[in-house]
């Protein structure tokens, strides 16, 4: 079967080659479409991903991680107190103006946190460490915001609303959706980012063993008023989803999508279909002689088969190399095997769906048409 | 004993293309018997090709009854179809039809590999059928690198090589020399009295005297009968 497929194949190269563009371009652009998805929504929900708290305490309003507002610092004591609960660690966000020695400017999203808790310190560091944030002036940065350093040094110094600062934790790829994060305590990021003392952005929770992230949750959910209470991974998705459908992000990427297998499907279809016509003569001698209809449905299947594994072959590697490159410009995220397992249904879908018009014409011609 | 292969009944074919009609074949009761090699004359487009269609169950009757070995073929779906014309009916069409893509040896074996032998004993069988038509070193080759006798020779070869009951054979010889036609009509006559039905089409009268019994069609009628 697949050696008659080939035979085809090979006789009617350059259709051949033309249906396996299509597979190529379209699962080359959904896959790079997808990673870009991947990559936004990773940074979305960075923060929350990040943190190693199990509950993630905030004002009742707040629906995102981005965008916190403010809640009382009173509640802090308070959580202390409800049963499962193991630390009750306050954390600030604030925005701020970061300016370097050479002039650069950039807006930064502070995050001041606790120590020694530190329930959302930096991630991805690559040089110093989280402990490097306790000394006075220091903040964390990463080395994909600064277009203007090349190297990012420990020690670097720069100005944050004004007051200097130094950086004494580097991270490679620990980026936010709304732009800059830089990580200090919770004091300089008041200090800087002039938040009072009794507020505080939201309250992270670690949960007792032997007890459920969620039990405790209902329990704060039931007991306290102008406050919510959010397993992590929950807020995590809440958060995604509120980003997604403010953003058209999600919109957009979909419809990309969906006219990346539109135009693949057209593609494969009409030269798979172009390259039946061409050789209807043969199918129908094959059908004179013997072959019934689900044999050539199987031939032209086959041949769809083969184009779509070369397709997305190429494909596959064309993606991996896009994400190398683009790890470079700081732009980081991981194809899971869930979404290679996608790519390669979408793969079948277009190819064999292409493949239906061809296999609807070649069922309908006679064996009888050998004769014209 | 010959025994009745292949049997049209008040067979009739009839073409419509826009408002006009064609009868491509009137009715025609005709009986194909094993042992026996039946010469079909007639001028261009008086329903030869139609004819030995209808025999080969590649076209259906408009009217009438086509039995293939006693069944009854309209009645049989496409599978079935399929696998009478495959057990039982070589074909050697007239404008040769070698499937273009494939190689002159894939072309021979391909019946066999539809019947479903392994690949191995196919090729073997459709390389031992080849040599007998003289184009042992011509296996690879596409048809579209064969000379009209060669693929002519090719389609011959791909008719015969599943041992078929029926073969039916449009202009066989219209692109071969002398020497190739003697040998060509000599086997299928040998094949005939081994108890094959053997149907020829053909304008050359040299074949007439290797017929067992002759057609004339014209009109789309059998004006003539004789049996040598
Ligand atoms: N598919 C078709 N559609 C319309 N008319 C057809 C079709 N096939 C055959 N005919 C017509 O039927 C008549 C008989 O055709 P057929 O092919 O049987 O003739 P033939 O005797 O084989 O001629 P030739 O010697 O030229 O091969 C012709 O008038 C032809 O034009
Ligand atoms: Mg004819």
């Amino acid at each position: 079967m697949f050696r008659q497929a080939l035979q085809f194949i090979n006789y009617d190269k350059p259709k051949a080659f033309g249906a396996t563009l299509g597979v190529l371009v379209a699962i080359f652009l959904i896959g790079q479409q997808a990673g870009i998805f991947i990559f936004l929504t990773s940074l979305m929900t960075s923060l929350v991903d990040n943190s190693k708290a199990d509950i993630w305490v905030v004002n009742d309003k707040a629906r995102d991680a981005n965008r916190l507002g403010t809640l009382d610092m009173r509640y802090v004591q308070e959580l202390k107190s409800v049963p499962g609960v193991d630390i009750a660690s306050p954390l600030v966000l604030a925005g701020a103006s970061a300016k370097l020695q050479n002039g650069e400017q950039l807006p930064v999203q502070l995050i001041g946190v606790e120590a020694p808790e530190f329930l959302l310190e930096p991630w991805r560091v690559v040089k110093g460490s989280k402990f490097g944030l306790l000394s006075n002036g220091a903040v964390s940065a990463d080395v994909f915001d600064f277009k203007s350093i090349d190297t990012l040094r420990i020690g670097e110094p720069l100005e944050v609303n004004g007051v200097r600062s130094y950086v004494r934790t580097v991270t490679r790829g620990a980026r936010g959706f709304g732009g800059t994060l830089m990580v200090t305590t919770i004091n300089q990021a008041r200090k800087l980012g002039k938040v009072p003392v009794y507020k505080a952005s939201a309250i992270l929770l670690t949960v007792q063993p032997g007890f459920s992230a969620d039990s405790v949750v209902a329990a704060i959910n039931r007991n306290f008023f102008g406050v919510r209470a959010w397993e992590r991974e929950a807020f995590s998705r809440q958060t995604r989803q509120e980003n997604l459908s403010n953003s058209g992000i999600g919109t957009s990427t979909f419809t990309l999508i969906i006219f990346a297998i539109i135009s693949g499907m057209v593609i494969i279809g009409l030269t798979l279909y172009s390259a039946a016509i061409e050789r209807l003569n043969d199918y129908a001698t094959m059908k004179a002689i013997g072959a019934s209809n689900a044999y050539v449905t199987r031939i032209i299947l086959a041949q769809a088969l083969l184009i779509a594994t070369v397709g997305f072959a190429m494909a596959a590697g064309l993606l991996v190399a896009f994400q190398r490159g683009i790890a470079n410009a700081g732009v980081l995220f991981n194809y899971g095997s869930m979404l290679w397992v996608g790519l390669l249904l979408a793969t079948l879908f277009l190819s064999l769906g292409g493949a239906l018009l061809a296999i609807f014409r070649i069922r309908k011609v006679e064996p009888a048409s050998v004769f014209r | 004993m010959p025994e009745v292969l292949a049997r049209l009944e008040q067979a009739k074919k009839v073409y419509r293309t826009g408002d006009t009609t064609i009868v491509a074949l009137d009715s025609t009761t005709l009986d194909i018997r094993s042992q026996e090699l039946v010469l079909v004359e007639g001028p261009s487009g008086s329903g030869k090709t139609t004819l030995i269609s209808l025999i080969g169950c590649v076209i259906y009757p408009t009217e009438g009854k086509v039995f293939v070995r006693n069944i009854h073929t309209s009645g049989l779906n496409d599978r079935q179809l399929s696998k009478l014309r495959l057990k039982n009916i070589g074909f050697v069409f007239q404008n040769f039809n070698l499937i273009a893509p494939f190689s002159a040896l894939d072309n021979v074996a391909f019946p066999l590999r539809l019947m479903g032998k392994s690949g191995r004993e196919a090729y073997k069988e459709a390389r031992q059928q080849l040599e007998k038509l003289g184009l042992a070193d011509r296996g690879k080759n596409l048809p579209r690198e064969l000379s009209g006798g060669q693929k002519q020779r090719v389609a011959i070869a791909r008719a015969l090589v599943a041992n078929p009951r029926i073969l039916l054979c449009d202009e066989p010889t219209a692109s071969l020399d002398h020497d190739s036609l003697k040998k060509i009509m000599t086997e299928l006559r040998n094949l005939s009295q081994e108890g094959k039905a053997v149907v020829v089409v053909t304008h050359d009268p040299r074949l007439e005297e290797y017929a067992d019994r002759i057609i004339r069609v014209e009109d789309g009628r059998i004006v003539d009968e004789v049996t040598g």
